[in-house]
């Protein structure tokens, strides 16, 4: 059956399923990105901090899955039936960060991408989408408001704004790549699925990104214009699959237990 | 009412990341209606973003020493494009 708007069974677009998943697997991984590093937090304020983003985040990632299910794509399969290459998660969080910079830079840009793409669904005329994109924004404000914290901590420090800088120059333009090229097709905002086209969802994340000068009291730098090699994969806003590593990290362990 | 303020209070770090997260967001427009639920005081602390639940903030007030938890969300979402302020 053709998509329909708030009617189940009925199959979506494909492009705004990929936009979907591109979400929900990025907050996957961003998901187990907190629960491997909730350890190295600083204070129990950022343990209950790097918790309480963790299970927000699956939970995000649970709730797309669901309304995909509802859609007619398989939820265990979804959950814990692909391999490495089927999981579309940003390249931005491929590599396990490097030290507590790192991972400040590399979850606030994941949050702050994620979030920009998912609230060009907020005006969505399918209700559980607009409902579903209002409550990760809304969850997302206080993610984006711990990392706030972390920035101005980070900018009193002489060393730690280096190794953010550093961190910063390496991750971002990963974390821009992931709205795909500047001059790409944007089916899903032509056929109007998505209210927002992607550029000005991509200009808004340079935009509220350069904005994070103010409490890191440095400029950030800006990122050089993006190639897209020949192997990026427009339908999971990435390229190749994920690494082993990584997978072996946010692979269903077991699947017996699941049932 | 302790009012003693040079009485160290249980539980109260003395310094280190935990405190200046503190100081980071006491004081944030965002809990401006924030009261306390005991004693109604608008003097409050922000102990942590997340509390018991992702879903909660927990504050202790500066009146009456009561910590506490606050749902967070009003509706509130980061800056986008199709938000409009």
């Amino acid at each position: 059956m053709v998509y329909t708007p708030g009617v189940p069974g009925t199959a979506l677009d494909e492009q705004f399923r990929n936009d979907l998943l591109a979400v929900a697997d990025t907050k996957l991984v961003l998901g187990n990105w907190y629960a491997e590093c909730v350890m190295n937090g600083r204070s129990l304020p950022d343990f209950a901090a790097i918790l309480g983003m963790c299970t927000a985040n699956y939970g995000h990632t649970r709730a797309i899955y669901q309304y995909l299910a509802a859609h007619g794509h398989d939820y265990v399969y979804l959950e814990r039936g692909r391999g490495p290459e089927d999981i579309h998660s940003s390249n931005l969080l491929d590599e396990a960060p490097t030290g507590w910079e790192d991972f400040i830079v590399s979850t606030w840009l994941a949050e702050l991408a994620t979030w920009m793409l998912v609230s060009g669904y907020l005006n969505h005329e399918d209700r559980a989408v607009a409902g579903l994109s209002k409550k990760i924004g809304e969850e997302t404000y206080f993610h984006l408001k711990y990392a706030n914290g972390w920035f101005q901590i980070i900018g009193e420090g002489k060393k730690q704004s280096q190794l953010f800088q550093k961190s910063y120059t390496k991750r971002f333009p990963l974390a821009l790549q992931w709205f795909g090229p500047v001059r790409g097709k944007d089916q899903v905002h032509e056929l109007g699925i998505r209210d927002v086209p992607l550029k000005k969802l991509r200009d808004a994340f340079k935009k509220e990104v350069a904005s994070a000068k103010n409490p890191l009291g440095a400029a950030l730098g800006q990122a050089k214009p993006i190639k897209f090699a020949k192997d990026w994969r427009s339908d999971a806003r990435r390229l190749g699959p994920i690494p082993a590593s990584l997978f072996e990290v946010v692979r269903f362990k077991d699947t017996e237990l699941a049932h | 009412m302790p009012t003693d303020t040079s009485i160290p209070r249980i539980g109260r770090d003395l310094g280190g990341y935990a405190s200046r997260h503190r100081d980071l967001h006491t004081g944030d427009p965002d809990f401006n209606d924030v009261t306390c639920p005991e004693c109604d005081s608008d003097k409050l602390e922000v102990i942590s973003l997340f509390g018991g639940a992702a879903s909660e903030i927990m504050f202790r007030c500066h009146d009456c020493d009561t910590s506490f938890n606050w749902i967070k969300w009003r509706g509130k979402l980061p800056p986008t494009p199709s938000v409009k302020e």
